[in-house]
């Protein structure tokens, strides 16, 4: 090939990744430009220009891709930095979740190898739909935040203690919560008034009316005292965290026993239905005590007030 | 260790470049020139430039509103001559200015260290 016909060979490498409406435009300088500078590079080692010089310009200059690249307009950003590794941890966890909950049955089938081809067909690669769908969701988002961008409020305080408690909210919520533990509680024994339908499906196993269901009662209890305590003393302390936290762990573990350790209704739809729910709490728990944990862990200690002694 | 500083500070020294690109390449087209006789020009005055990275700038500068572009053939192949708009004076202006007043405090900075 001439120098000439490796020149145009290179630019319209270039030009078939270029927009429609740059693409002669660019070419047209893109020649130009890569002649001029080979016929520098020949005048200057004073010989004509060759097939090799010419192989080392356009190697020098760069891949037909990487220079295209160049012309483009800068792409958009989708989300903020800050957002990214939580959006990572979200899009695989959502994948890995549904990956957890779908190859069990797999495994115990009787035949796992196919089995597993059918599994990946299906719930394997169908789990991908919830990274696209959160990659949909942020760009949605972006193009709006986009759209809507302004200068950010200037920062305020969201809360001056953290760790101090609204006392109405405080005795609002756990009004609400004794009424759903009288509810839950009340349930065992609602039978008698429920229309006949109602009662078979509400209707508890006795195994676990006698040894899972009264722990819940202590649990109850136990989150009472604790709440009842902050509420006397107005705020979150370190004695109180650290209960609080032990108590959520503790919600993880009933949970968890409530619904992988044996039937809690004696219908079997019901007790799908319920052990599900339960299952799902139990992650959701599982979460918030894990985020208590991390929160705790990066705590600061109180400042030792160097600011207000002097 | 050594490789990784020289690749660390060659890095800076390119993002220190690329930074004052914008400005080198305005000073030199208050009368116009075409992206290799540019090139040359920068080159000359200690400033070299990637061609891969000097044309696309002055795509993005023409978009901007900044440069102002035609082919033109003189005693040779038709060639794309770039020269400055009115905006892109006063955007010289405003950034010759900002670059003195930024040499004026670096150097005071590299001063008091010394």
């Amino acid at each position: 090939m001439t120098p000439a016909d490796l020149i145009d060979s290179y630019v319209n490498d270039v030009m078939r990744r270029l927009p429609g409406r740059q693409r002669r435009d660019v070419g047209l300088e893109l020649r130009e430009l890569l002649t001029d500078s080979l016929l520098a590079r020949a005048d200057e080692v004073g010989r004509a220009a060759d097939e090799a010089m010419t192989f080392d310009l356009l190697r020098a200059f760069g891949a037909p891709a990487e220079v295209a690249d160049r012309y483009h307009p800068k792409g958009f950003e989708i989300m903020p930095p800050r957002h990214a590794p939580g959006f990572a941890w979200l899009a695989l966890g959502g994948v890995a979740l549904q990956w957890a909950a779908s190859l069990p049955a797999v495994v115990r089938g009787p035949d796992p190898a196919s089995a597993l081809a059918r599994w990946w067909l299906s719930y394997g690669l169908g789990a991908f739909w919830w990274p696209g769908f959160l990659v949909a969701i942020a760009l949605i988002a972006g193009w709006i935040g986009r759209k809507a961008a302004r200068a950010p409020a200037p920062w305020k305080p969201r809360v001056l203690d953290p760790d101090r408690i609204d006392r109405p909210i405080w005795v609002v919520s756990m009004l609400a919560a004794a009424v759903g533990a009288s509810i839950l509680i009340a349930l065992p024994f609602a039978s008698a008034f429920l229309p006949p339908v109602l009662a078979q499906v509400f209707a508890f196993d006795p195994e676990f009316l006698r040894i899972r269901a009264p722990w819940a009662l202590v649990f109850w209890a136990s989150q009472l005292v604790l709440y009842t305590v902050v509420l006397r003393r107005g705020r979150w302390e370190r004695l109180t965290r650290g209960l609080g936290l032990g108590s959520d762990f503790a919600a993880c573990l009933l949970l968890a026993w409530f619904a992988w350790g044996g039937q809690v209704f004696v219908e079997r739809a019901a007790d799908g239905t319920a052990r599900g729910l339960l299952g799902l709490l139990t992650v959701m728990m599982a979460l918030i005590t894990a985020h208590g944990v991390w929160r705790e862990a990066g705590r600061l200690a109180p400042q030792r007030s160097s600011l207000t002694s002097r | 260790m050594v490789d990784d500083l020289d690749g660390g500070s060659g890095k800076l020294e390119l993002d220190l470049r690329r930074g004052v690109l914008v400005l080198a390449v305005l000073s030199q087209l208050r009368r116009a020139e075409y992206g290799y006789s540019l090139r040359q020009a920068l080159a000359a005055s200690g400033m070299p430039i990637e061609e891969g990275t000097l044309y696309p700038l002055l795509r993005r500068l023409e978009s901007q509103g900044l440069l102002a572009s035609e082919w033109r053939i003189e005693d040779g192949p038709p060639r794309r001559y770039y020269t400055l708009r009115p905006e892109g004076l006063s955007t010289l202006s405003t950034l010759t200015a900002s670059w003195r007043a930024l040499t004026g405090v670096v150097e005071q900075l590299l001063e008091d260290d010394q």
